[in-house]
Parts: C-alpha cells; structure tokens; sequence
C-alpha cells in the first residue's frame, strides 16, 4: 500500500506579477467571478453583508472587475463603496461593468480610481470597511498593503482580504482543478502565489498585527482585523438544504 | 435592507467531494483508483498483469441534440462534420484495441453505449459504427449490451439497427413524467411526458425486451405529488429496469441563474427529496422489484428470470419487509456491473472521456475531441490519464466499487483476489459495522437497509486505499491537473518554462 505522495508543487510561495495583461483576459476574469468562481464570491458577500449598515463606507483594495462591490452597491444603496486597482486592464473592464450596472438603473454608490496599493488615496481611519477579493496573491508589496489597510481603516472597523490558501488540503485543490477547464494556468499560478495560513501569520506578526486573524475556509484563506464569522458551511450536508432561502435577510442587520 | 442567499451553499462549496459520517458524502463514487497521472497506452501495457478472457466496453458518444442545464459529463451539441471525424476517429480506436496483443482472444461479454445521447447519431451511423466493431471483435453469446438514449432521440429505424447488433437493452433519460419539470430541467421541447410513453411503447413493440427507465429526484419544481404521479406511472410501463438519480445545481449553470433568479422554481429540499425516495424504495421494493444498487432497480421477479437461474437476497433479514436485492453475479444482464466493479475485470474504454480499466490500469481516454480524433487517427489508443492497480488497490477497487451493489460475497472476493476481505479489511469493516452502515456474515459484507443506503458513498469511501484518501473522483472531461502534478522533473512542469 503506497501512501498518499504530494500532488502539486505548492510548498514554497512562488511570487507572479500580475497575470492579468489585456482588458481581455480581465473580461474573461469577470466572466469566471460570475460562474466558476461565484461560490467563494457569494461566501465574501456573506462575510461582508452584516457590516453593510446605511452610511457604511467600504473601501475595495484590488477590485478586479468591480463586480463585487457592484453586487454588494445594488444590495446597500445606502454604503458608499470605493474601490482602487493599479491594472489598467481591469479598470477597463470596472467601467464597462459601471456602465452596464447604471444601465440597469442598479442604484448603488460606487466610484473607482486607478492607485497604488501602498499609498491608498484615501485618509487615516476614514473608513468603515476594508475588503479584497482574491486579490492579496498579486501584491507586488503585501505587507506595506496590508499595513495601508490598517491605516485607513477606521480603529471600530473592519479589514477583510479573501484570497486562495497555499495550504489548502491536496484532494480540495484537485477537485477544483478539475473544472476550470481553459483557467488551470490562472488558478495554479494564483493558488502558487498565494500565501499559507502560517505565513500570514508569521508576516503579521512582523509588522505587529498580531491580533489579526487569518482562518482557512475549505481553500480559501481570510484575513480579518478581528474576529468575524467566516465559516461557510451548513446544517446537515444534503443536497438540497436551504439552498435558496433567504437566510442572509437576518443577518444583514447584525454587526 | 434585506438580501436573499439564493445560492447553494451546500453541494456547491469546494468541501463538497469529500464529507466524513456522519456528515453524508454525496459524490457518487464511479471510478477507483483516483489518485490519477499521466498515462499512455504504453504505461498500461508495459507489463502484462492480468490474464483475462471477457471484456466489456465502455463507449462514449459525447452528443446530444439539447444539452441539458445540469449534465456534469463530456458532452458538445451535436456538429455533424464533427459527428462524422469523431466516428471514423472511434473505429480507427477500436481498429487499434482489435490489433493489440493484449486484446488476442479476448472475447466482448457485455457493453454500455454512453454519453451524451448515443442515439443522436443518425440510424446508418449507428450501423455502420456497430458492424464495424463486431467484425473485428468477438461477442459472447450471451453478450448484453446497452445504450443511453432520450425518449425523443430514437425511432424505429435506429432501433432496428441496434436489435440488429446484439443491442438488448436500452436505457431511457425520461426524468419524469410532468411536462412542466421537463421544462425546468431544460429537455428539448419535443420531449413530453406523452413522446416519452409512446417511445416505451414503440421499444417494446420492436422487441427491445429490456428497457431502462431513468427517473429524477430534486428536480426545480418537483413536488411529492408530482412525484407519487410518476412512481404510478413507473409501475404501469413495460419496463424491467429503473434508476433514480439525484438532480445537482452545478455552480455557475443555466440551472443555477435560472434558480438564482426565480425563472426556475426552487428545488426541493433535503428532507423532501429524502422523503421521495424513501416513498419510490417502498412502492417498488413492495412489488417485488429487486435492488440491484441503491438508485437502480429490476424486475418485477417473474418466472422467466427464474428460469434464468437469477438470484436475489434478502435486503433487511433482520428487519419486517421482505424487500430483495439481485445478485448480479446470476444474471447476465448485470454482467456489466459485476465484472467492471466487483471483479476488477477488464474494462476497454472507447471515445473521447470514457473510463477503462485493463490489465490492472484504470484510464481515462483524451476528453479533448479534437484532440481525440487526431490520436485515434494517428493509429493510438487514446489514454491520456489514469491509475495503475496493484494488488491492494484492487483489493480496495472490489469493495468501492462493489459495495454499491450493496454485497460482496466472501467467496466471489476470495475467487477474485484469493484473500478473505475481512482478513484484509477487518479495521474498517468493524469501523462501518460499529456506525450500522454495513453487516457481515458468513457469505457476504452487505450495506445495512437503510442506513447505510443512505450513507453508500460513505461506505464506499472507507475502503479507499491511503494513497487515495480524500481525492476528489477523477472528471471524465479534464486533465489540467496532470499539468501541474509534481514529477520527476522540473522541466516538465508547465510553468518551468514560462
């Protein structure tokens, strides 16, 4: 009997630059947060809708597509939500989906900018809600970024970066492989440049922030500046349990 | 401010292909081993291990006129240019397989036609595609052979061409027997509840004796009502053989928009859609239909498979209902079954994504159809990925896979691998028997009614080997994760050059 041998070189963290180079590949991108990818998508909606209370200002670090905080603007037309990203690329693709979304008449309060992640252009603990969605594994400078997080966010509020965890169980990694078809180079070079639960850590630790909590979520990893509910599992593991109740319209109010 | 959850997040999140009891695994475990890497057909041959003399056939037809919102198999719409190169690219396969030395002598004792809708291939493709594999194979007599088809893909033409290749059994996608859920499940529009009936009539008037019905428990809009209707019509129809599938919300699918955006009624719940099967067990099981898995089913017992020397067993001896499990290993029409997953037999794979086992490998052939076509064109067999066998992997295999036929005779096993399975797996045996998912005797290891039904993938997966703990079952339409599986070599990891 053999035992279970590594699957995939994931031990040391393997920095990319950003993959991202044309608007296509980023409306690709987009295309994927809306289906493969809309169930750790929908998991960070659930994470931040609690927070989402009326005149909540929500900072996006790494906004991608923008589709996240769009989603999030049309559910909470009373947040203010703002979002930086330093690709061109996907500004590109923040305006057409800003576009689209006000074409839909989608009543929400968002605005972007162009911006380097170790100098946020907004001011010392002036917002409520710091938040990135997968994009943590392409900071060229992740600590200085998480530090410019800190610093602009409000000392009651709130940080929150979900990315893809480094460390996440082998068979986990495997099953999602298996379906992101033509994105397989995205996926593994995302999940090699991602950081392990320990890592994080460890590098928080480093910059004093160590109170902050860093938690792995089936393959996921989330960051928060302090405790907050992240789990994502439910009840018994049927099929088809409360699959499409409103469970979220009672905890939207809780902070 | 309120907001709706209208996405799973049950099936659909990431941990959802490995769940340990009591929480219940739902991934419909198929194919073992699964801790897959590249393979060729020169991995699979290096060495000859297994002495063989039957083998069965997997073919897969990756067509279907209407793909459905919730189908997780290799599949395209159907392109008739594309139809034509992928045929001409299968017999050159099965040309390839016929001339191979291991296939000398070999004999095809039973097969499955899959897919896709193997019956979207027009009747003469069909004929031309069958006669080409029975003149360069030999079939045993009592070689059983069934095709997947959907209700409004067959006429009576492609029927005669299939009764004339020895095909006996064919296995209809009805789904149900409400119009309106067809709809949500998004079937072709032809596809009613009345085209489905007259196609059962029409099989059994050409003379296919054996008809297989498939039926869906979870459909968006299902009702027990709704569902009662279709178990009453079930028992009314000339067929012998049903399953009972689970109806899944991929992420991200028609489906899912559909649910998401409330154009599609919401499926029913957990309980509800346990409560329909637990009805359809007990209406079935007391008509004197045999278990043959836990979501397939035969019968009604009649005097003819009497004859035939068909066994069955009590599912419950201990419980009050005389409910009976076929013994697959009596009956030739479950040939299929007992020699691909009870007995490791051989196992030849034909088509782009279809899943074999011989000489102790099992493989996946390219699901890539263009890239299929080339390799089969270029005289190939097409094995692109897979899992070599050894002894205790087989071992594990016989159970995995067997235990879903709910029993494993001691004395088959024992036949099988010259082993007793309790000498070999008394720890996890005495693990499921302690959780009352299973109980030995004498003769066999038998899944406990009904518990460990309900838990079968549970069952199953506790005879995974260690190297195989926690892997996810192989897809039959991807092979990315062979580009980023460590190997010997750095430099043949993709990204080394990049």
């Amino acid at each position: 009997m053999q035992p279970r041998r590594r699957i995939f070189d994931l031990e040391q963290r393997v920095f990319r630059s950003d993959p991202f180079e044309t608007v296509e590949q980023c409306r690709t991108y987009d295309l994927d947060t809306r289906t493969s990818m809309i169930i750790p998508t929908q998991h960070m909606m659930k994470i931040l809708a609690p927070f989402c209370r009326p005149t909540t200002k929500l900072l996006e670090v790494g906004a991608g597509t923008g589709i996240l905080s769009l989603r999030l603007a049309s559910l909470f037309p009373d947040c203010e939500f703002f979002a930086v990203e330093t690709n061109d690329a996907f500004l590109t693709v923040i305006r057409e989906n800003t576009i689209f979304a006000n074409l839909l008449n989608y009543g929400g309060r968002f605005s972007y900018e162009w911006a380097r992640y170790s100098r946020l252009p907004v001011a010392t603990a002036s917002v409520d809600v710091v938040f990135s969605f997968c994009s943590l594994n392409r900071w060229t400078e992740p600590l200085a970024t998480i530090k410019e997080c800190n610093r602009v966010c409000k000392p009651e509020g709130l940080v929150v970066l979900y990315d893809l965890a480094r460390d996440a169980d082998e068979g986990m990694i495997s099953f999602v492989l298996q379906y992101t078809g033509a994105n397989h180079e995205q996926f593994m070079g995302a999940m090699r440049s991602s950081f392990s639960v320990a890592e994080l850590q460890a590098e928080l630790a480093g910059v004093s922030l160590e109170g902050w909590r860093v938690t792995r979520e089936g393959i996921n990893l989330i960051v928060s500046s302090r405790e907050i509910d992240v789990s994502f599992t439910v009840g018994e593991p049927g099929i088809y349990d409360n699959i499409f109740a409103p469970v979220w319209a009672e905890t939207s109010a809780i902070v | 401010m309120t907001i709706t959850n209208n996405i799973t997040r049950n099936f659909l999140d990431t941990p959802s292909y490995w769940r340990d009891y009591p929480d219940r695994d739902i991934e419909f475990v198929r194919w073992y081993p699964c801790d897959v890497r590249r393979l060729s057909a020169e991995d699979v041959f290096r060495h000859r291990h297994a002495p063989h003399q039957d083998v069965s056939f997997y073919m897969h037809i990756p067509f279907c006129n209407q793909v459905c919102t919730s189908c997780p198999y290799n599949k395209f719409n159907t392109r008739n240019t594309l139809v034509e190169r992928y045929r001409e690219a299968m017999k050159n396969e099965i040309e390839a397989y016929s001339k191979h030395a291991y296939m000398k002598g070999v004999k095809v004792s039973s097969g499955y036609i899959g897919g896709g809708t193997p019956t979207t291939l027009r009747a003469h493709e069909l004929d031309d595609l069958l006669s080409f594999f029975k003149s360069r194979f030999e079939f045993t007599n009592r070689c059983s052979i069934t095709i997947e088809s959907t209700p409004v893909d067959i006429d009576e033409r492609k029927t005669e061409v299939l009764l004339k290749h020895g095909v006996d059994r064919v296995s209809l996608g009805v789904q149900t027997f409400s119009d309106p859920l067809l709809r949500h499940l998004g079937r072709a529009r032809a596809h009613t509840a009345d085209k489905a009936a007259n196609t059962i009539q029409m099989l059994h008037r050409m003379g296919i004796e054996n008809i297989c019905l498939d039926y869906m428990i979870g459909i968006p809009g299902q009702t027990m009502k709704l569902w009662e209707e279709d178990v009453r019509i079930l028992m009314q129809l000339p067929v012998n053989s049903f399953s009972v599938y689970n109806y899944l919300v991929l992420p991200g699918s028609e489906a899912f928009f559909g649910i998401q955006s409330g154009l599609t009624p919401i499926c029913p719940s957990s309980q509800e859609a346990d409560h329909m099967y637990w009805y359809f067990l007990d209406q079935v099981l007391s008509n004197k239909y045999v278990a043959v898995t836990y979501n397939d089913f035969g019968g009604p017992m009649s005097r003819e498979w009497d004859d035939l020397g068909v066994k069955t067993y009590p599912i419950d001896p201990e419980g009050n209902k005389p409910y009976l499990g076929l013994d697959t290993s009596t009956f030739y029409l479950t040939d299929h079954l007992t020699h691909v997953w009870y007995e490791c037999g051989d196992l030849m794979a034909l088509g782009a994504g279809g899943y074999g086992f011989l000489n102790h490998h099992m493989y996946l052939n390219e699901p890539n159809i263009n890239r299929y076509i080339d390799l089969a064109n270029s005289g190939n067999l097409t094995m692109t990925m897979g899992a070599y066998a050894d002894e205790y992997e087989r071992r594990c295999r016989s159970l995995v896979l067997g235990l879903k036929l709910l029993r494993v005779k001691r004395a088959d096993y024992k036949r099988t691998h010259g082993v007793d399975l309790y000498d070999v797996f008394k720890e996890k045996i005495d693990a499921l028997v302690e959780k009352d998912l299973v109980f030995v005797t004498d003769d066999a290891i038998q899944v406990k009614f009904k518990k460990g039904w309900f838990y079968i993938d549970n069952v199953c997966k506790a005879f995974y080997s260690d190297a195989n703990y926690r892997l996810p079952q192989p897809s039959p339409a991807s092979t990315e994760i062979l580009k980023w599986q460590l190997r010997n070599t750095a430099e043949e990891l993709p990204y080394a050059t990049s």
